[in-house]
């Protein structure tokens, strides 16, 4: 519980705050449940015995009927404030995680899934907060009740109180022993599920290639294995986990048999009140309840803490930060000084040096995988350089927090994500404030005016989830509108015009010359020929710069450049058949 | 004090009988549903709910013990030599049987649970196989992924843990109070006291939760999608520095979220928190009417005590039926979308089966609409077997579609599709699949070693033939280059390999598979420029001698064709060899529109072939 405590704290920082005071309520709220057994305890015997004044019986009564009502008050805050220390912590969390994601390097979102992130957002968080909400109040008023009533009935008899501290205290390691294995298990258990997970992914994605090979059954078998392998464990697992839970349930009602047994010979024995005995067993009895449902929860509450876990692990990736107001501003050189980086234990670059000049357009070529696309994420600082360093008018970038570095950078990638909102505000994130002049004479310049207008509400247009309803030219020519909106110096497009019709890639070329004037453009691109033209070209291979030029000068070299160049050319006439 | 693992709490009774009634039947037919699809289990789950029946009652024994030890104690001759050796061995007998049997009720129900959901997956991983393409449109992977996950999982927890528990907490109460009326009828009502409290604080909670639950639920849904939006667009929004204003969507959401629970928190955690207690209120009743019947001799020392015991928990498992019917809502949800799927009907098989013996593909007045609208329009053509055909046009035009009609993804809407003269739909699918091998953009891969991924194209190919498959899609190359050659391992999706190695994995599965029929989406050759040249080839070797359809995005690609089809609209509007297609004004500006935007001079009618 502890341990969990602090991975809570970790989690919630000083949403946890919120906790402290309900706990108390919590405790004080078991002392009102336990308290008016105590009162019974000294009232009884005489209730039974018949010897009972009538004022003292309803003096205790008054008493507990005040324990009860004051449980009424204690419960309502400990409940509510539990309640409210969950939705409030959890909000919290929310919040700090959310602040957190966007302080991350952006090289995090590329290796962790969408999914996965939207999980921690989304159910870690809200098991984290069903734990605060119940969990840890619950645990203090089941941990308070037994200890109170173990006080009363020290008071009561010392040697039967003891009794059931010693069952307890074998019962205790049972608890222990499987909180460790459901522990060590989850792990496994995990693994498994995920496994069976992307099976079914696997399946799912898939079962087009299955079909299409008629090997559906292949495809099966192998999920169905997974599958399998998933059920013969849980129910292992389930098993022994009942067994060891089970167990410790059987110690703790074993030692109320054992106190009835052993109360009756001390009570045949006169060493203790007949009238006792029976009452010493209803408080045995209440003192056991709550142990039960504090083991059934904190089991319950065992495996909703792998959750917690991996909300910790997100908030400990490590935020990337700059200098208190520092901005670009000196010019807008890019330069590499021996540049390289890594990631998964992988130099991608390797000692890359150059320099690309404000006011010209700089572009990056080469097989996948040299590298390339990798140099202009370094730029924004998808990543920070591991040797060496990049600096934009000669101050290294690391000067500059993300945000305001990604101020000076319009970035107009591969892929284009649209918000869930209407195309002028999709355009208007370019520019916040940008009236509809400027937001339309951007959508102009993009070659997206003519068909945003050609839809039913224009501008006004809300695009679905990413986007679903354009195109993919169209959603390209949304992105760089918003780039022109933007203006920013600092101009990076990684392979902008990829796959594309040919008549949407002709009206982004056009497009993107606009973008271009006056900026300091770095552009990445698999065909050579829409980089032509640029002022230098930088041809990478494995990670290092090979050679570098203009166009004319780089075929007129023998080298990568002029073969790829040649192998490009040979194939845009290339034809499936020959002429026959 | 009590378990309540979710707010809002959900709800026995509801608004009002109408919808009670709905409510119900809702519950019933989820019920109904669940056992039907526990059928083959049905015994066994019969025996854990037995089980977990007896095993609660069992947990009354110890406390009747008390109740018959006190009897002796409290009666004249006091207790008899023995007579505490009975009571033990019988009490600590019950709590030995009684854990027994609970174990072994859950042993059952997990057994069962793990087995339907098992059984459950299975079923409809078995059925989806059998839905034709359109499924797979209309349902994103992750919806499916999800019914077969987290919905099923669901289904697995209720009937494991849920189902016994569940009818043992309804058994306990009823045999509990049937136990205290027979012992002391008085003491028992007086027992009950706090009982129309429970049921007025429950029903104050479903006032809340029934006003409350609507909007939580929206929010909820509001709250997911900003956050999927905030994650997936944080390119985006970093590189606009849009971080504040998505953001703030999120921000938003959580304050709608917080002001919500706070709301419910102030109007309801009152009623719960008095729920929670009026279940544990018997006490002062008990002991103060025991008082007074005891004065008046109405009752005995040891029937109070046996109340004391007994009747004070006698409300606690209403508590639990609470949670379990809140529960069986949930996964009421989840079943319906799993009927959903397995209710979807499979392509119907025909029941002649006969293979086509010859290779021509023809249309024959085909049109085809996914929704409303016509994506094809009285499509008519003949592709001759052995020839090579292009399919050419604007995006949108339909020519994509078209060719996914070939195998089948979706069925005519009207018109047929023939091969070899015989109607695709009287074609059994595992032959019609036989007979045609595509090459698509996206590239699926298995997360198994390489060589079993081209093996795929043909299951019994021997390791020499997935080789020379490799060899002839350009593939062997660059698979020996890696450290464990054609027993790598490609990751989730063939994650670790670039766009075009997995290109000609699939080109190798292709060739491999050497069916008559062949549909090529040309634009794969552009997923890898470096080694576009090599690629090229491979595919010409897959096309060797089939019938041949090409989605073609870039022109020259077909100039050669014996058939080029123009697709504009949904429509063929014109067809012939790429000279004769010239004079098509479409044509030729697509044509002349490649040519300019690639800046290259293309080898074009009468040009010198490069």
């Amino acid at each position: 519980m502890l341990e969990m405590f602090t991975t809570i704290r970790k989690v919630a920082g000083n949403g946890v705050n919120y906790l402290r005071i309900p706990m108390v309520y919590a405790a004080l709220e078991g002392f009102c449940i336990a308290a008016p057994y105590g009162v019974i305890a000294f009232m009884l015997p005489g209730v039974f015995e018949g010897r009972l004044q009538q004022d003292v019986f309803w003096t205790g009564f008054l008493l507990i009927v005040l324990f009860y009502g004051l449980r009424i008050v204690f419960s309502l805050k400990s409940y509510g404030g539990g309640l409210r220390a969950g939705y409030e912590a959890g909000t919290a969390v929310r919040l700090h995680l959310g602040e957190h994601l966007r302080k991350l390097p952006m090289g995090f979102f590329n290796v962790h899934d969408t999914g996965e992130l939207t999980n921690r957002l989304f159910h870690n968080v809200a098991m984290v907060e069903m734990m605060i909400s119940h969990f840890f109040t619950q645990s203090v008023a089941n941990l308070t009740v037994p200890v109170v009533l173990f006080l009363f009935m020290l008071l009561l008899n010392p040697l039967m109180a003891l009794i059931l501290l010693a069952m307890l205290l074998v019962a205790v390691p049972l608890l222990a022993g499987l909180i460790r294995m459901v522990d060590r298990e989850s792990v496994k258990r995990v693994e498994m599920i995920d496994a069976a997970n992307s099976r079914i992914l696997e399946y799912v994605h898939g079962i087009g290639v299955f079909k299409a090979f008629n090997v559906t059954g292949f495809g099966f078998a192998r999920l169905e294995k997974a599958l399998d392998r998933l059920r013969r464990f849980s129910i292992g697992f389930e098993v022994k986990a009942f067994a060891v839970s089970l167990s410790y349930s059987a110690v703790l009602e074993g030692g109320f048999v054992l106190l009835l047994v052993l109360g009756a010979f001390l009570a045949q024995k006169g060493a203790l009140g007949l009238s006792l005995l029976p009452v010493f067993l209803i408080l045995a009895f209440r003192f056991y309840r709550p142990l039960h449902r504090f083991a059934e929860n904190a089991a319950l509450t065992r495996s909703t803490f792998a959750g917690a876990k991996a909300v910790e692990e997100v908030l400990e990736q490590p935020e990337q930060t700059g200098k208190e107001g520092c901005e670009p501003g000196g010019g807008f050189d890019i330069v590499f000084r021996d540049v390289s980086f890594g990631y998964r234990g992988k130099t991608v670059v390797h000692d890359v040096s150059f320099t690309a000049r404000e006011h010209s357009m700089t572009a990056l070529v080469g097989p996948s995988g040299s590298g390339k696309s990798t140099v202009t994420n370094l730029i924004a600082r998808f990543w920070d350089v591991e040797q060496g360093c990049i600096e934009i008018g000669g101050v290294d970038i690391r000067t500059f927090a993300p945000e305001v570095l990604l101020g000076s950078i319009s970035m107009v990638f591969q892929e284009v994500y649209l918000f869930n909102d209407t195309l002028f505000n999709n355009i208007r994130i370019g520019r916040e404030g940008a009236t509809r002049q400027d937001v339309e004479k951007a959508a102009r310049a993009a070659h997206c005016h003519d068909f945003i207008m050609a839809l039913p509400e224009g501008y006004d247009t809300v695009v679905g989830e990413s986007g679903a309803t354009l195109s993919g030219g169209e959603k390209q020519r949304v992105a760089i509108a918003r780039a022109i909106l933007k203006d920013a110096p600092v101009v990076l497009l990684d392979e902008a015009t990829a796959s594309l019709d040919p008549g949407n890639d002709e009206l982004i070329q056009v497009a993107i010359d606009t973008l271009v004037r006056s900026k300091t453009v770095v552009v990445v691109a698999h065909r050579l020929h829409t980089v032509a033209r640029a002022d230098n070209i930088i041809v990478m291979d494995e990670g290092r710069i090979v050679q570098s030029g203009t166009h004319e000068e780089l075929i007129a070299r023998k080298g990568l450049y002029a073969d790829m160049w040649r192998e490009q050319r040979l194939a845009a006439g290339w034809s499936l058949r020959e002429r026959q | 004090m009590q378990g309540v693992p979710l707010w809002p709490v959900s709800t026995l009774n509801c608004k009002c009988a109408g919808e009670r009634a709905t409510m119900n039947k809702k519950r019933i037919a989820t019920f109904r549903w669940l056992l039907d699809a526990a059928e083959a289990y049905r015994l066994r789950l019969f025996l854990a709910v037995l089980l977990a029946s007896v095993s609660t009652l069992l947990s009354l024994v110890p406390m009747v013990c008390v109740y018959w030890m006190a009897l002796d104690f409290f009666s004249a001759d006091g207790m008899a030599e023995g007579r505490v050796l009975l009571i033990a061995s019988v009490a600590l007998g019950a709590v030995v049987c009684r854990f027994a049997t609970y174990f072994l009720s859950m042993r059952l129900s997990h057994i069962c649970a793990y087995s339907i959901h098992y059984d459950l997956r299975s079923r409809i991983a078995a059925h989806i196989a059998l839905l034709p393409f359109g499924f797979f449109d209309r349902n994103a992977s992750g919806k499916i992924k999800k019914i077969m996950g987290e919905d099923v999982e669901n289904v697995e927890l209720f009937i494991g843990h849920y189902l016994p528990d569940s009818v043992a907490a309804l058994v306990l109460p009823v045999f509990a109070a049937a136990l205290l009326f027979s012992v002391d009828v008085q003491l028992a009502l007086v027992a009950l006291i706090p009982l129309p409290l429970a049921y007025f604080m429950n029903k104050g909670m479903n006032r809340v939760y029934r006003d409350k639950v609507g909007v939580y639920h929206d929010n909820e849904e509001k709250l997911n999608s900003a956050i999927v939006e905030y994650v997936r667009a944080m390119p985006v929004i970093k590189a606009f520095n849009q971080t504040a204003r998505s953001f703030r969507r999120y921000e938003q959401a959580l304050k709608n979220h917080l002001k919500i629970a706070r709301d419910w928190n102030r109007r309801a955690s009152g009623y719960a928190s008095m729920f929670w207690v009026s279940l544990d209120l018997s006490l002062p009743f008990i002991l103060a009417a025991g008082f007074l019947f005891l004065a008046v001799g109405t009752t005995t020392p040891p029937k109070l005590i046996l109340f004391l015991l007994l009747g004070i928990g006698l409300m606690e498992p209403f508590g639990r039926i609470i949670m379990i019917s809140g529960l069986l809502d949930r996964i009421g949800e989840g079943i319906v979308r799993i009927q959903a799927v397995l209710n979807e009907t499979p392509f119907p098989e025909p029941e002649t089966a006969s293979a086509p013996d010859r290779y021509t593909v023809e249309f024959r007045d085909v049109s085809f609409a996914y929704g409303e609208k016509n994506v094809l329009e009285q499509v008519s053509f003949v592709l001759q077997e052995g020839s090579l055909n292009g399919f050419v046009g604007p995006s949108g035009a339909g020519k994509s579609t078209a060719a996914r009609l070939i195998p089948r993804f979706w069925d005519v809407t009207q018109g047929e599709i023939l091969i070899g003269g015989q109607d695709i739909r009287q074609i059994p699918s595992a032959e019609l699949m036989q007979s045609i091998a595509f090459v698509f953009q996206d590239v699926y891969l298995m997360n198994d070693t390489i060589k079993e991924n081209i093996r795929m194209g043909k299951k019994t190919a021997s390791n020499e033939e997935v080789v020379a498959a490799a060899e002839s899609a350009a593939a062997h190359e660059f698979i020996t280059g890696l450290e464990q050659g054609y027993d790598t391992v490609v990751g989730e999706g063939g994650a670790y390999l670039s766009g075009g190695e997995k290109q000609r994995i699939s080109i190798a599965r292709a060739l491999l598979k050497d069916a008559p029929i062949v549909i090529l989406d040309e634009a794969t050759a552009f997923a890898d420029p470096e080694n576009e040249s090599r690629i090229q080839r491979a595919l010409k070797r897959l096309m060797a001698g089939k019938t041949v359809v090409v989605i073609a995005h870039r022109l020259p690609a077909i100039q050669h064709a014996d058939q080029i089809l123009l697709f504009d609209r949904g429509r063929i509007r014109a067809s012939g060899t790429h000279a004769e297609l010239l004079h098509d004004d479409l044509y030729g500006s697509l044509w002349s529109h490649y040519e300019k935007v690639t800046g290259w001079q293309l080898p074009g009618e009468g040009g010198k072939h490069a």
